[in-house]
């Protein structure tokens, strides 16, 4: 009977033990104590937003800074301005764009007002055609008009502004991210809105082309981060007379590491230019996960074009930074934001702040699990209040789609400031 | 005697009690399944059927524990996965599929010791599986900074395996060894001649070995070579997995119905699919049979959301314009649809669609059709049909339209390669005539001139 019973059962008999604990890679931090006050921009969001560049500005000149940022999914070029009671408004600069990666704002024509550059993707996804462009929205009054100048080009990713063969007037350096090919490029402005392009480097993927004066030499140098087949950091030394010399700052070997972006900034306050780069891309993924390699690198510039790379983060998924006094003590804090982290669970992180001891060694501290997918952030005083705030931008492509954000701010409060 | 058989019975019933209750107690106590959280995350569909696959590993047969892994781990939820593969494991050591998968799911984690120790099992169980193991491993190496052990991995990596040879290649150039890479980097362009990435690091080795005119050649080259290299192994197989399990298996059933006679039965299925989970190339998918069943108006809208929700883009534009098209709406805006089409992208196939609505004046005629020649030149140069690219660049040349000094200049590029060199001059200069900031083309006369000093001196 007994077996009988039991041969009968077996089959059925419910799974009731304890499962050995899972694997969790997610990136958590503590809570932040800094008082931080949340708020999302524009209308409710009902889909899954591509905001692929954020920055605090102020773009009309009336000392009110604003919010700019490129809304690649609408095609179109927004800004966010506060109206006198408190609200923000949200205002299409320009539309029609064909993903729109990157905007700077600069005054190219010299005219007294700020024009902006845009970095045009043309396509969102790889593509390898010829379909970026270097566009020119040229202020007028109220009004910006659009110049094209230069097409003919693959996906173009970023676009900086500095007199790179000190002639008086404002050259562009050039990233042309592509797809399998690429290059880095610079255009000579020859007035009248015409540039010559240069090429600087063959190479696919370059996604960010900042200027400095690396080497404290008085001219503005190239830096470009590049991240496609291979993952280097390549500066160009402006020699004069618009001649630049090539150097591989750094590579990695391991072409998973996912380089994501790139800033300048003097961490250390030593008086010289360092470079922040984060890595945590993982877009070939349908589903990802964050990497134990993934974070934030600094480039600690100890002259004679010679770095020295330190490890701050190890934030899964890292895909921007911005460098700012966060917390009032004198010192260069950092802010990361994370496009990949392990969002099946709900407190992984999407918002840190590195906390510097002075020494540049950092404490993680969480802001925000929530909006995901940010790609893009910037750090400035929105509210003048005199304290930073930080802004970022969500990039829902990859599931899983909820916690969804397009452009959120993140107002810092009169609070314990630790 | 009695009383004996009954202590006997008594005590044979008791050992049955305690045995088969410790059975059963070792049985149910056994742990279940991970089950990931995934309300809210996946669709109904996904869930229904990681259900199904959770019950069927809950007692699990052969292979049960292995899909319920795969299925988790297409779908991201690969902490989950990991330990259905440890049980899938233990289940049946001797399945080489549960080591491989589980290799991948650490892969994903960023587990990546645990990772290349279950690949490197798989290898030794299933010889068809050495290479790709191999590679995975020594991707693991990599990223974990191990060059040595990543390239002592790769060596073992068979000739055939083009992209094994190719990271052997690219650690070589990447760490000063650029003549050792040169020898592997000529035999595998001997034999797939066609795939650009191989010529870009050829002329990466060649550049630091202070070559820099072939180093010059061999880009050039690989702008004109169109096939790439499959190095995404990992990517590649969640994403082909994807298709067996959940919301993605009901779509590829669908497409089963995609016959002439089914249009009706496909149609509703799809819009079932999209009403549980919004997927823009099965809106794309919709809206084709929208415009077979004679429902161009249903297609317009689809288009439209899909525009709305996943941005335009000129594969989307160009099925919106044919839309609006059938649908009689206004022919200034189906040009208007075609005309943004093309800021996307540069295909002839759009020039082409818009000639019947373009007709007002000659000039826009001609305009355009000197853009489709542009853009087929394009594409013929990028497939390196040189002689098809001149005829047509040539016709797209002079024509006066936005991109005739970009014509002038790829002319010259096609006649260049083909060593027509006095005619590329006269080509990139018609391009720099037109526009005097022309970089390339200014370029490529600097280079020339540069050539013919050289020349010059050598003759002399």
């Amino acid at each position: 009977m007994v077996p009988l019973a039991t041969w009968i059962a077996w089959p059925n008999l419910p799974a009731t033990g304890t499962p050995s604990p899972l694997f969790d890679g997610s990136s958590v931090y503590p809570a932040t104590t800094l008082p931080f006050q949340p708020q999302s921009m524009g209308p409710a969001i009902e889909i899954p937003a591509r905001i692929s560049h954020v920055q605090i500005v102020d773009l009309d000149g009336d000392s009110h800074p604003e919010i700019l940022a490129c809304d690649a999914l609408a095609h179109r070029l927004l800004s966010y301005k506060r109206s006198a009671d408190g609200e923000w408004i949200e205002h299409q600069i320009s539309s029609d764009m064909a993903t729109p990666a990157h905007a700077t704002v600069v005054d190219i024509d010299n005219d007294g007002d700020l024009d902006i550059l845009v970095a045009i993707l043309g396509n969102t996804f790889p593509d390898d055609s010829h379909v970026g462009r270097v566009l020119l929205l040229e202020r007028n009054g109220d009004r910006y008009l659009r110049h094209v100048l230069l097409e003919g080009t693959r996906r173009i990713a970023d676009i900086q502004a500095g007199d790179l063969d000190g002639d008086g007037d404002l050259d562009l350096a050039v990233a042309e991210f592509g797809y399998a090919r690429g290059r880095v490029l610079w255009l000579e402005n020859l007035g009248q809105r015409r540039f010559r392009d240069h090429q600087l480097l063959y190479a696919p993927g370059t996604i960010n082309v900042p200027l400095a004066d690396l080497d404290g030499d008085g001219d503005l140098d190239i830096i470009a981060n590049v991240s496609q087949d291979d993952e280097e950091i390549w500066g160009f030394e402006n020699t004069g007379g618009g001649r630049f010399k090539k150097r591989l700052l750094h590579k990695w070997l391991n072409f998973d590491i996912g380089g994501s972006g790139m800033i300048t900034a003097d961490l250390d306050k030593d008086g010289d230019t360092d470079l922040l780069v984060t890595v945590g891309d993982n877009l070939e993924y349908a589903y990802t996960y964050p990497q134990p390699y993934h974070g934030c690198f600094w480039f600690e510039n100890t002259g004679e074009w010679s770095f020295t790379v330190h490890r701050i983060s190890t934030l899964g998924g890292a895909h921007a930074a911005s460098v700012t006094d966060l917390d009032g003590d004198g010192d260069n804090d950092v802010v990361l934001v994370s496009m990949f982290n392990a969002w099946h669970h709900d407190e992984s992180a999407s918002l840190v702040w590195l906390e510097n001891d002075g020494h540049q060694q950092f404490t993680h501290w969480q802001i925000a699990s929530e909006p995901t997918h940010l790609v893009t952030v910037a750090t400035g005083d929105l509210d003048r209040d005199g304290r930073p705030d930080i802004v970022a931008g969500g990039w829902h492509v990859i599931p899983p789609f909820r916690r969804l954000g397009g452009v959120s701010t993140w107002l810092s409060g009169s609070g314990d400031r630790k | 005697m009695r009383r004996r058989r009954l202590i006997l019975l008594t005590v044979l019933l008791g050992i049955d009690v305690v045995f088969f209750g410790w059975c059963i107690l070792e049985r149910t106590s056994r742990p279940a399944p991970p089950r990931p959280p995934a309300e809210g995350i996946v669709d109904s569909e996904t869930a229904r059927d990681f259900q199904r696959l959770w019950v069927l590993a809950e007692n699990p047969g052969p292979a049960d524990m292995l899909a319920l892994g795969q299925a988790y781990a297409v779908y991201g939820f690969f902490p989950e996965a990991d330990q259905c593969l440890q049980r899938a494991i233990a289940l049946r050591p001797e399945a080489a599929a549960n080591w491989f998968w589980s290799g991948l799911v650490l892969n994903r984690l960023g587990q990546t010791a645990r990772s290349t120790e279950r690949l490197l099992e798989a290898a030794r169980l299933d010889p068809d599986r050495v290479d790709e193991c191999r590679y995975i491993a020594a991707r693991n190496h990599l990223r974990d900074d191990s060059l040595a052990k990543a390239e002592d991995e790769v060596r073992q990596i068979g000739p055939d395996h083009l992209a094994g040879q190719y990271l052997l290649a690219y650690l070589m150039v990447h760490t000063d060894r650029s003549a050792e890479a040169m020898p592997i980097l000529d035999r595998l362009i001997a034999r797939f001649a066609q795939v650009h990435r191989l010529y870009q690091l050829r002329a990466r080795a060649e550049e630091l070995l202070g070559d820099d005119e072939a180093a010059r050649r061999d880009r050039e080259t690989a702008e004109r070579v169109p096939e790439s290299i499959a190095t995404d192994a990992v990517a590649d197989h969640l994403g082909e997995k994807s298709y067996e399990f959940g919301l993605e298996r009901r779509i590829v059933a669908a497409g089963r119905l995609n016959t002439p006679g089914n249009l009706d039965a496909l149609a509703n299925e799809l819009t079932t699919i999209l009403s549980i989970s919004y997927r823009p190339r099965i809106a794309r998918l919709l809206a084709s049979i929208e415009l077979r069943r004679g429902r161009s108006d249903a297609a317009v809208t689809l288009l439209k959301q899909l525009i709305r929700r996943d941005g335009a883009t000129s594969d989307t534009l160009i099925e919106l314009g044919l839309a609006m098209d059938a649908a009689e709406q206004d022919l200034t805006q189906v040009l208007l649809v075609f005309q943004q089409a093309l800021q996307y992208q540069l295909d002839p196939e759009i020039c082409r669609l818009m000639s019947p609505f373009v007709k007002d004046s000659a000039a826009n005629v001609d305009r355009l059709e000197a853009l489709q020649k542009h853009a087929e030149g394009l594409q013929a140069f990028r497939e390196n049909r040189l002689d098809q690219a001149v005829t047509l660049f040539e016709a797209a040349a002079p024509v006066a339209h936005q991109r005739q000094a970009e014509s002038n200049f790829f002319l010259g590029e096609c006649l260049w390669h083909l060593d027509r060199r006095e005619a590329a001059l006269e080509a990139y200069r018609r391009c720099l005539e037109l526009r005097p900031h022309h970089g390339r083309a200014a370029d490529r006369i600097g280079y020339v001139d540069q050539i013919e000093q050289v020349d010059r001196k050598g003759e002399g």
